[in-house]
């Protein structure tokens, strides 16, 4: 059935419900009396909106990507343009869109731990390759935000997708017990033209013209270096930044870090010979903190056997159990601030290629 | 006359340029799974057995074993059975399920 041929119905779990208008105050009230919503001004989802959104990507809105816990909600491809409407976004991302909603639903990811937690954990979507000039993201200046629209809102349908379709509302599923901004939106573009490294959705083995991350961790954590011109004192700050107890990768071995490098510290790094792995190993050796420090700030672990057998309390443990759990990508435009994003922990990064 | 949100123009009060219904799409979609049931409550515990669930938390498996235990010297029940989850964020594992279907009544808890 199309659409615009939905029959009329009522309120709560219908699918279609009348509006006296399309006001911001209606809207509101509309999402208010369900749970539903961010608290800022949405775009009404009207079927014409939402058709026309699926007609310029071709998609087949039947098509499922993935069952969203909490409340093992359907995310086929016209719900989740119904919620990318609802969160402003221009017909021409939904394929974005789709992709880290599969991203999301993979297993790996443990989506349920993500939208139940008490910690405040956000999916970080990333998107890369030609999607980010097709579809306007911004990979430069402000790539975290605000501004562009393609970045905020993408990752505030992603949100809409988790409190909707997955029902974690906070204190109603989603027990974070404070939350953090980026669970408003929280989408950047890697900047492919300024890495000195290959792409990194191809550095992940996804060979597409353009792929999504998505990331389950915490809000950025800028570190700047304004004089070196070289790499070690540049990410010895990453790594001063990675090792703290105050992150869940303390108590969770297997948590990743992904390391976002502004274009100019990659080039001072890259400058010197060094490559991604190289980047990935030096922070991997150097985030650590005393087994005795760690052991002393927590009575539970999720070590590795190999890293809680360790008993000598002056050993240097590391902040995560492997290398290759340091991801490492390049955005951002001029200046020298870079990022650390570290992550809930019992979840792992899944990267995917766009569908056209 | 002055509509305060109209202004001065008669026609927009007489509702020409009145904005009309609109119709939108609901956000959740369907559910894939079905609804769970709840398990049968017991009338009484006595001799009845009761296991405990560690959810990971800490100091879980102390508050849920005490609570245990004192319900069980209150009724008559028994504790059978004390165990855990190997991460508080993960579901329990299908052998910690089984385990637990020795016990007519299972103490756990949720969150932190």
């Amino acid at each position: 059935m199309a659409l615009l041929d939905q029959p009329l119905s009522g309120d709560g779990d219908d699918e279609v419900v009348e509006l006296a208008d399309e006001s911001p105050e209606s809207l509101f009230e509309f999402l208010a009396a369900r749970g539903w919503g961010d608290g800022l001004p949405v775009v009404a989802p009207t079927a014409a909106r939402v058709e026309r959104m699926l007609v310029a990507c071709d998609a087949d809105p039947d098509t499922l990507l993935g069952v969203v816990p909490l409340r093992d909600g359907a995310a086929t491809m016209r719900t989740v343009a119904i919620n990318a409407v609802l969160a402003g976004c221009p017909p021409e991302v939904l394929p974005v869109v789709a992709a880290a909603v599969r991203a999301l639903t993979r297993p790996e990811v443990n989506l349920r731990g993500v939208q139940a937690t008490t910690h405040p954990v956000a999916p970080l979507v990333i998107v890369h390759g030609e999607a980010v000039e097709r579809y306007g993201f911004n990979a430069t200046t402000g790539t975290f935000g605000p501004g562009n629209r393609a970045n905020a809102t993408v990752g505030r349908a992603v949100r809409f997708v988790l409190l909707h379709v997955g029902g974690a509302r906070p204190g109603a599923g989603d027990a974070a017990t404070q939350g953090q901004p980026s669970k408003y939106t929280y989408c950047i573009a890697e900047h492919g033209a300024a890495s000195p490294w290959p792409a990194y959705h191809r550095s992940r083995g996804v060979d597409a013209p353009s792929a999504v991350t998505v990331a389950c961790g915490e809000n950025p954590h800028n570190f700047h270096d304004m004089e070196s011109d070289e790499p070690v004192r540049v990410l010895t700050k990453a790594a001063s930044v990675m090792a703290t107890l105050g992150t869940n990768n303390a108590c969770i071995s297997q948590g990743e870090f992904f390391v976002v490098l502004c274009p100019e510290h990659a080039a001072t790094i890259a400058a010197r010979g060094w490559s991604r792995g190289d980047v990935q190993a030096f922070l991997y050796e150097q985030a650590r903190l005393p087994r005795a420090t760690l052991r002393r700030a927590f009575d539970i672990v999720a070590w590795q056997p190999w890293l809680a057998a360790i008993e000598d309390d002056a050993a240097l443990l590391p902040m995560t159990d492997h290398p290759d759990n340091v991801r490492v990508l390049v955005a951002g435009g001029p200046g020298k601030h870079s990022c650390v994003i570290p992550s809930w922990g019992m979840t792992k990064s899944v990267t995917v290629a766009v569908e056209p | 006359m002055r509509d305060p949100e109209l202004g001065h123009d008669e026609e927009r009060h007489r509702g020409s340029g009145a904005v009309s219904a609109v119709r939108v799409l609901t956000p959740p979609g369907t559910v894939v799974t079905s609804p769970l049931v709840a398990a049968p409550g017991v009338s009484s515990l006595g001799g009845q057995s009761i296991g405990v669930l560690d959810n990971g938390k800490p100091n879980a498996r102390l508050l849920l074993t005490t609570i245990a235990e004192r319900v069980a010297a209150r009724t008559g029940a028994t504790l059978a059975l004390v165990t855990g989850k190997a991460t508080a964020a993960e579901p329990a594992e299908p052998e910690i399920l089984r385990q637990l279907e020795a016990a007519r009544v299972v103490v756990t808890g949720s969150a932190d």
